[in-house]
């Protein structure tokens, strides 16, 4: 329940910053009375309105709940998904520099070991297999280009583009 | 049109074309067997693929998905009790029970049959129905196109089934996300924030892949799914054998079929509603006219036709609006329309018009499809049974890994990033309650409606009533606050009967 209360705040405040931003949009004279603000700030107003009804209803709601001392949130092990997130990431700003090949096996590494599996030969063999695969269907098929990396790991990956 | 199905059909038959009917269909079956995948999730993983496809392949490629993966729900559902996809949420029903009896190979067989048929007639309809729905809507203008798409999307309440104000709210957010990058009518930035990387707006593709896709997996573990072995041992030795129902077993139920198959292309044509509701209808309607709804439940073949035939039925007519008007029919179809940005083709009634081979190649493709699911589904079944025994993590790894390659290779780094982003709000938006299905007709709807409203008040010299009173434009609005109110008035009647049940009670 407290969650989803941060969201709406969350949505609300946004909402309101973004409304602020569509006022400072530049306006085009021959369009003044229907200017590139007018959908942006109706849109905003729906979102505006209906996180507050959603607001006010969630926060009725958990007043309710703390006075009958009946709600319990179970957090399921949120840090393992903070990882995984941190990890995907990771690996989003890591392609840049160790190029598509290296960068995918390590993630993948790292998140099946996140993902409580222990037995290294496995992960090992996944990794690359899945990486085969990718690298096979991704840029021998469709022939796409994926980052190589800089440095050593762009003359390394080039050896296999 | 007999002439331009045949050239459909035998463009399907083409090697290339018929190479990625088939290749598609398999891994629809096996994404909607998988628990955590279904044929929206495999559609935006799989889109991608169809990069470097020709138009025919890419899209009988994605008919094949869709098709392959509302069938492929069923098989876990009936066997293990696992619904693969929501599709299959009522298959379980009365599918697991006969399952339970020694009957899973009837079960099976039942649901295959009925999904064929299902998902024929509904390409029957879509074949007769698209056509002349694509011709009428030549005749709109801008102010038309307004009222269309805010059908399209006071649909959208539909789509949350928990909370019609959070299905609102996620469409709403799908159009001010629309509305990012370079405005249409005057060139001006919106929401770009001074970055060059926002000015040509945001990705569709890299962003459903987040939203569905890689978020899926997220929700996945956050609930620990990765903790769950496969499917359990025990049933792993199960011997799965497809058996076909005799005449004699489909004959008392074939108004049941045939009332499905028209509830689930009728739920499939309107837009923003797709299979699931279209078997949770179908299941419910054979209930209501059943001499025996007490048997429900108990594991009839009847509750397997029934939701079913509906499911199918529901993917030939979702095609309905999205060949002919531009405005998708199911989360899948929405998916779909970044295979139509990826191929520079643009989707609304002249698409029928000026690309009518395709078209048609569409239509046959679809047709075959269901054949495809039809006869793998009888020969192939212990294989697509098999893949239950994947453990989640190795497949979480695979999906995430994949999610990340087909961003990056359509639009670069950025486009990954966007990706994870949008992974992350999709997950956010799950565990709270908003469906992600608007969001994204939000984001296909709103580079229609706006340009449309705008467009419709410049020639009418910014007057509103003149615009909003066109005959087409009023129907389509009216509608609309029907469609939106529709959802808040059932719940409000409803709670109002339980209440005066719970009076009725008290007094007695």
């Amino acid at each position: 329940m407290r969650g989803e209360i941060i969201f709406s705040v969350v949505l609300f405040v946004v909402s309101i910053f973004l409304y602020y931003v569509a006022g400072t949009f530049k306006q085009f004279a021959p369009y003044a009375k229907l200017g590139p603000d007018l959908w942006p700030k109706g849109i905003l107003l729906g979102i505006i309105f209906l996180s507050g009804i959603l607001l006010v209803k969630n926060i009725t709601s958990l007043i309710r709940h703390e006075l009958k001392r009946s709600s319990k949130t179970i957090e399921q092990e949120p840090y393992r998904l903070f990882l995984v997130i941190g990890v995907s990431f990771a690996y989003a700003f890591g392609m840049g520099i160790f190029g598509f090949l290296l960068s995918t096996i390590v993630f993948q590494v790292v998140l099946l070991y996140l993902l409580k599996v222990r037995r290294f030969v496995l992960i090992l063999l996944v990794s690359l297999l899945n990486t085969a695969v990718l690298y096979v269907l991704f840029i021998l098929l469709l022939s796409m280009l994926l980052p190589p990396g800089v440095g050593i790991f762009r003359t390394i990956s080039l050896l296999f583009y | 049109m007999f002439n331009d199905l045949l050239v459909g059909f035998y463009s399907c038959f083409q090697p290339g074309n018929f190479i990625a009917l088939v290749g598609g269909t398999i891994a629809g079956i096996f994404a909607g067997a998988i628990p955590g995948l279904d044929c929206s999730v495999a559609t935006a993983l799989l889109l991608t693929l169809t990069y470097k496809m020709t138009p025919s392949e890419a899209f009988v490629f994605l008919a094949g998905i869709y098709c392959g993966g509302v069938y492929g729900g069923q098989i876990p559902a009936i066997l293990f009790r696992v619904p693969g996809a929501s599709e299959a949420v009522m298959t379980t029903l009365d599918g697991y029970p006969m399952a339970q009896k020694g009957e899973a190979g009837k079960a099976l067989g039942v649901g295959l049959l009925c999904s064929l048929l299902g998902g024929l007639f509904s390409v029957v309809i879509l074949i007769l129905l698209a056509p002349p729905l694509a011709n009428l809507a030549l005749e709109f203008g801008p102010a038309e196109y307004f009222g269309l798409s805010i059908l399209g999307l006071s649909c959208i309440s539909s789509l949350g089934a928990r909370s019609q104000i959070k299905a609102i709210i996620s469409g709403l957010l799908g159009l001010i996300l629309a509305t990012v990058g370079l405005d249409q009518i005057t060139g001006m930035e919106r929401f770009t924030f001074g970055t060059g990387m926002l000015q040509g707006g945001i990705n569709f593709i890299p962003a459903v892949i987040g939203l569905f896709a890689a978020a899926e997996v997220y929700n996945q573990i956050s609930q620990r799914r990765y903790e769950i072995s496969g499917v359990r041992e025990k049933e792993k030795s199960k011997r799965v054998k497809v058996k076909l129902p005799s005449l004699g077993e489909l004959w008392p139920i074939k108004w049941s079929m045939l009332r499905s198959a028209i509830v689930g292309t009728w739920i499939g044509i309107l837009p923003g509603v797709g299979a699931t509701t279209a078997a949770i209808v179908g299941y419910a309607t054979a209930v209501r006219f059943s001499k025996h709804p007490e048997k429900f439940g108990t594991g009839i073949i009847e509750g397997v036709a029934a939701p079913e035939t509906a499911n199918n039925a529901a993917t030939g007519g979702a095609m309905v609006p999205l060949l002919a008007l531009g405005i998708p029919g199911s989360a899948t179809t929405a998916i779909m329309i970044g295979a139509f940005y990826l191929h520079g083709l643009q989707i609304g009634p002249m698409f029928l018009q000026q690309h009518k081979p395709l078209a048609y190649t569409i239509f046959a493709g679809m047709a075959l499809a269901n054949v495809i699911f039809f006869i793998l589904g009888f020969f192939a079944i212990k294989a697509f049974a098999k893949v239950l025994e994947l453990k989640y993590p190795y497949l979480a790894a695979n999906i995430l890994a994949f999610c990340a390659v087909g961003a990056t290779a359509l639009g670069d780094i950025y486009g990954m990033k966007m990706m994870f982003i949008f992974a992350i709000l999709g997950f956010l938006m799950e565990r709270y309650g908003y469906p992600v299905a608007p969001m994204v007709l939000g984001l296909v709807l709103g580079p229609i409606a706006e340009p449309g409203l705008r467009r419709a008040l410049l020639i009418a010299d910014y007057d509103v009533w003149l615009v909003l009173t066109r005959p087409i434009t009023a129907f389509f609005l009216i509608l609309s606050i029907f469609s939106l109110l529709t959802p808040f008035l059932r719940n409000l009647f409803s709670r109002r009967k339980g209440h005066e049940m719970m009076d009725i009670k008290r007094e007695d």
